[in-house]
């Protein structure tokens, strides 16, 4: 009896916790809706990265906007739960789907899934299909991530007159952003500015506290850096504190992504810059193609870029305001 | 004499019959493994021991370095404490809304003015020890595993932490905060605390009642409940020490990282665990020291500064540090063997 209790106590507690997880900031689904109200089942990554809060909170104004009921589901990076999430949107018979894939090589199933339900699909983000060739009833709506590495290095090599060494700070590496982002440093500064040296690349993870002591690190190891090129903006803010710290004041640091913080410190001065990932304009083009898709009305293009854009200390002001 | 003590000696048996060279590596054989960590790092790259870089490596094992006291408590009584992380972030939020600087963009609390940082810090403190008194009340007065009843505050505590910031970082700190990731003269605040904080916990493990209960209660719960240890109110105070072990860990983590996210922290709690139990800390029980788990979050410290000084692949770190933690524990697990 008392270990019986226990499995159920535990039960409760996982469960209950895992539901809350899964919930904690959407509007539960209420079935309740008229019947014209379109339901949209959003399958996020992680709820623990900055970025893709901005998403859900992009996608969730669109829903309220144009009256949509928009169930959210948080797979903390977990591949197997994000496909267990996609199958109960299907069996809640959700009219249209938005997924993040956590895993570009495992959404087949979830393709497959969706197109047996005869459920239009929209992933976003991440490309799942890098060939372009998407498969019918699915759509995407992403930015090209190799392109905000390009637009670093671009940038950077062009303040350093071509010259110098440089680090990267990359995110995790099972995420194909973090690989193509750094791809995209390193090959543009090969093909531009081949006299910037890249000294040395480590994960950082997307997180400011080990931006920071891999900067540390480097700083010991090398003395002499120039610049330094973040996947994401909390690593590059990471960065920039050790920089400081040690009195380096001259290394240009940029990142990606456009938050907050990174905003206020290009305006002062301590970050050089960063590239803008526009979570707005991923998340409302993916809610409209969702929406046409479920009312039935054709899509007419597949596939929608939405494009980076380079922060500078001279836009920057203009970001803020948004 | 001291309970740690006791078991040091009889780890040891008699140095002067089975041979003092065998002993002395039995006893201090993690220090032995730090030692050849320094000299290879250091002969690949010699800048490792500039002072600067030595003051990294504590700096940088500070935050983990503090999570593992506790959790030697946690762990030296049988237990396991899988919430640290979820603590670190949960109590840092809450911190950190109190620590933000009234001229801030973001305000959690709008019209409050700059408040001196022993508010925070007390707020946080007061947040680690009630999350972990919760623990410890679970687990003395429903009877679950610890395992079980920490693994559910590793999602809930993570979960608060998200809704009470809306997964967004909080930033803009007032300079007493920030103080804590600053240095007096060339020895960083991180390490002060750090220090600090294995004072009173060394004092609490070796010369207190509370100490001794620890060892009881791992040693043999039953032995020590029949002697008179009141298990359940000793299990609630070594988790509320680990949760405010997270708590100080939070405050560090704020003054160093100047924000806190609340997704911070993920997979410390098995950092700090690797910390305790490289150590020589025993997930048997009644085994564990306070200088072992410093020792051990400074091989993991060293190990991590090193790799990257030298310039080794992300890849291999992972798995030089995973081989590390397996051969620490399979070396003290054949000494404890040797004991019995």
């Amino acid at each position: 009896m008392k270990r019986f209790l226990v499995i159920l106590l535990a039960a409760v507690l996982i469960f209950g916790t895992a539901a809350c997880g899964g919930n904690g900031n959407a509007d539960s689904g209420s079935e309740t809706g008229g019947d014209d109200q379109i339901t949209i089942g959003y399958a996020c990554k992680n709820l623990n990265d900055t970025f893709q809060t901005y998403l859900v909170d992009s996608a969730k104004e669109y829903a309220e906007a144009n009256n949509i009921n928009l169930d959210v589901s948080d797979a903390q990076n977990d591949v197997v739960r994000q496909q267990d999430q996609v199958n109960t949107f299907i069996s809640q018979g959700v009219d249209a789907l938005i997924v993040l894939p956590i895993d570009t090589s495992a959404a087949s199933p979830m393709t497959q899934a969706a197109k047996d339900a005869g459920i239009p699909l929209v992933y976003m983000n991440t490309n799942p299909y890098p060939d372009g060739n998407f498969p019918e009833g699915t759509y995407y709506v992403g930015s090209i991530e190799k392109q905000a590495g390009e637009m670093q290095a671009e940038y950077i090599g062009q303040l350093l007159n071509g010259e110098g060494n440089a680090c990267i700070l990359q995110g995790q590496l099972v995420h194909e952003g973090a690989v193509q982002r750094s791809e995209g440093v390193v090959d543009k500064l090969k093909e531009l500015y081949p006299n910037v040296k890249v000294l040395a690349q480590q994960p950082g993870d997307w997180q400011k506290d080990m931006g920071m002591t891999i900067t540390e690190n480097w700083i010991t190891a090398y003395g002499d850096i120039d610049a330094i090129f973040a996947n994401n903006d909390e690593m590059a803010l990471g960065a920039v504190n050790a920089l400081q710290e040690a009195g380096m004041t001259d290394t240009l640091v940029i990142g990606i992504d456009g938050t907050t913080g990174a905003l206020q410190a290009i305006k002062e001065g301590t970050l050089a810059g960063s590239v803008f990932q526009d979570a707005e304009g991923q998340a409302k083009g993916a809610m409209e193609i969702a929406e046409k898709a479920a009312k039935g009305e054709t899509v007419d293009d597949q596939i929608k870029w939405v494009p980076f854009i380079l922060i500078t200390p001279d836009t920057v002001d203009s970001f803020i305001n948004q | 004499m001291t309970s740690e003590s006791n078991n040091v000696v009889k780890k040891s048996g008699n140095p002067m019959q089975s041979g003092t060279a065998k002993a002395l590596l039995q006893k201090y054989g993690i220090i032995l493994v730090l030692l050849f960590l320094i000299i290879v790092i250091t002969l690949v790259q010699p800048k490792f021991l500039s002072p600067t870089n030595l003051f990294n490596v504590m700096t940088q094992s500070s935050i983990y370095g503090i999570m593992a006291l506790g959790m030697t408590l946690v762990i030296t009584s049988k237990g396991i404490d899988l919430s640290v992380g979820s603590m670190l972030a949960f109590s840092g939020v809450i911190m950190a809304s109190f620590a933000q600087a009234s001229t801030a963009a973001s305000l959690y609390y709008p019209g409050i003015s700059d408040l001196p940082a022993i508010v925070p810090v007390l707020v946080a403190l007061a947040v680690g020890m009630l999350l972990g008194a919760i623990n410890g009340g679970l687990i003395a007065f429903t009877g679950i595993p610890a395992f079980i009843a920490t693994l559910g505050m590793y999602t809930i505590a993570r979960g608060a932490a998200l809704i009470y910031t809306g997964g967004k970082p909080v930033s803009n700190f007032t300079e007493g905060v920030l103080f804590f990731g600053s240095k007096i003269g060339v020895i960083p605040i991180p390490v002060i605390v750090y220090v600090i904080m294995i004072t009173i916990t060394w004092v609490l493990l070796g010369y207190t009642s509370f100490g001794k209960n620890v060892y009881a209660i791992g040693g043999n719960i039953k032995a020590a409940e029949i002697s008179g240890v009141n298990v359940k109110k000793n299990l609630v105070f070594i988790y509320s020490f680990c949760g405010l072990c997270a708590a100080v860990a939070a405050i560090v983590f704020a003054g160093r990282v100047g924000s806190v996210h609340p997704g911070a922290a993920v997979g410390y709690e098995l950092t700090a665990i690797a910390a305790t139990t490289i150590g020589g800390t025993s997930h048997y029980g009644g085994i564990g020291t306070i200088w072992g788990a410093v020792i051990g979050a400074l091989v993991l410290g060293v190990l991590r500064n090193g790799m990257t000084l030298i310039g080794i692949d992300a890849y291999w770190q992972q798995i030089v540090e995973g081989c590390i933690i397996i051969v620490a524990v399979i070396f003290d697990m054949r000494k404890n063997a040797k004991k019995k």
